[in-house]
């Protein structure tokens, strides 16, 4: 594999997740480039992917993927993707340039996906759809995670009856100990307030309108 | 190929001991190459 990733904490947590197990099952990473937040210029990098690797990491989002994925495919690329979790959400799967049909099975992984075929979930995507018409075909990763953040805070609040004294100490308390189901599953926090929840592993499929949807 | 994978805690799966002991990811944590 040939790796391609923001150098920056995020993009490291998923590399790290991808890498325990790829490592693990013995696959090899002959080469990694992390590259600054806001790159425009991918050519370096793309003249230095080992023409013998099977396929292509990608840890970048919005238009850091978009402008990637267009130069490689200017440049001839034709390895096959693995994307991170926002490589591959709505934000760049909505962009038009050619190289967005070679997405097309592109695996990755998350806390959604968008073809999760749950009554909660459709009707998060109805949701969404009526409030923003305008918006994409199907909620993106920020929105989802927005909606969730914001639906445990509001949760919170109704626990504490909108006590915010003694600096806010009753509301982290319920915080720490909230359970609920979002949208895409079941959601609590662990010992250090991270959240465990449920993950999608995805692929990238064609809707029957001719969108591009991550599918499970 | 595609499916769920219940309850996933930021141990990646690991036992909190050996998550601890691969180190915080990093550039070259963890590394195969």
């Amino acid at each position: 594999m040939f790796l391609i990733a923001e150098d920056y904490g995020f993009p490291y947590s998923q590399v790290q997740g991808f890498m325990a197990s790829y490592c693990a099952k013995g696959g090899r990473v002959v080469k990694k480039a992390w590259v600054p937040l806001g790159t425009k210029d991918y050519s370096s990098v793309i003249a230095g992917i080992p023409p013998d690797v099977d396929a292509l990491v990608v840890v970048l989002g919005g238009s850091d993927a978009v402008n990637f994925l267009n130069q490689a495919e200017q440049a001839g690329v034709d390895k096959p993707f693995i994307g991170g979790s926002i490589t591959v959400d709505q934000t760049v799967l909505n962009y038009k340039g050619k190289k967005r049909e070679s997405l097309l099975g592109t695996a990755s992984a998350g806390p959604m996906a968008d073809g999760i075929d749950t009554p909660a979930w459709k009707k998060f995507v109805a949701d969404y759809k009526a409030a923003f018409p305008q918006g994409f075909p199907s909620p993106s990763l920020f929105a989802y995670l927005y909606y969730i953040n914001t639906q445990a805070v509001l949760l919170g609040l109704d626990a504490v009856k909108g006590d915010l004294s003694d600096n806010q100490s009753k509301l982290k308390a319920a915080l720490a100990k909230l359970e609920f189901d979002g949208p895409a599953g079941h959601i609590k926090l662990d010992e250090n307030r991270n959240a465990i929840g449920d993950t999608y592993i995805t692929e990238v499929a064609k809707a029957p309108d001719g969108g591009f949807l991550q599918t499970r | 190929m595609t499916k769920v994978v219940n309850d996933v805690s930021q141990t990646l799966g690991l036992p909190k001991a050996e998550f601890t002991k691969m180190g915080l990811g990093s550039r070259d944590v963890p590394n195969c190459p």
